[in-house]
């Protein structure tokens, strides 16, 4: 699988998953990080990467970070297994 | 039990589906349409070919309703992927640690209990269907 084909699969889980991560009220920006690709590992980590802080837009506003590891195989299984249930067999 | 360990590994894998096709022996060109999957599947000599295949669909853009048809026809391996979410990748390190002789134990796992015996009924299922 191409980077290209990967990182649509991990913003769909982000977006599914996010709404239980602390801060996710404010977040600012959600970046995500790969820390290896041997694609033969299901048990690849990936980072996603997380800015949250103030709605103030002052760019001098503080600003944190946060991040959440999670494999790339628990990614595919739960996308695939929620179209399962989205097709409602 | 090996064959099991590989499955979950392969269903968890990067693999996309031209991968899976390629694995599978399926032509590049290969055309996803109903009778083809239907072809396909009834030419698959194993159950695992079969579990690929069918995940393999799940990324394709085609209309649902083949989708649906073709899981309605293999309910068995609808469940299976089902359960195989299920199984975390601690679970699935624990499980490559057992098949190297280390001394882990997996008996306790709900998760991969459910799988094993999800397996075991649709592969006998298939065996009687062949």
């Amino acid at each position: 699988m191409t980077e290209k084909e990967l990182l649509p699969k991990c913003e769909e889980y982000f977006n599914i998953i996010k709404k239980n991560l602390p801060h996710n009220s404010r977040f600012k920006r959600i970046f995500i990080k790969y820390l290896n690709m041997d694609i033969s590992d299901s048990r690849n980590k990936i980072t996603i990467m997380y800015e949250w802080g103030s709605e103030n837009k002052d760019p001098s506003s503080s600003c944190r970070r946060g991040n959440y590891t999670i494999n790339y195989g628990d990614i595919v299984q739960f996308i695939r297994t929620k179209k399962l249930n989205d097709l409602g067999i | 039990m090996r064959d099991l360990y590989l499955l979950i590994n392969q269903l968890k894998s990067f693999k996309g589906t031209k991968d899976i096709y390629y694995d599978l022996g399926i032509p590049s060109n290969f055309e996803v349409n109903r009778d083809n999957i239907k072809y396909i599947i009834s030419k698959s000599n194993t159950f695992i070919d079969r579990v690929l295949l069918l995940t393999a669909l799940l990324d394709e853009e085609i209309d649902d309703k083949i989708i649906i048809d073709t899981y309605k026809e293999n309910i068995e391996i609808y469940n299976f992927i089902k359960n195989v979410s299920k199984i975390d990748s601690k679970l699935l390190t624990k499980i490559e640690e057992c098949e190297k002789g280390w001394s882990y134990t997996i008996d306790d796992s709900p998760y991969e209990f459910s799988v094993k015996s999800s397996f075991e009924k649709a592969k006998k299922s298939f065996e009687l269907k062949k």
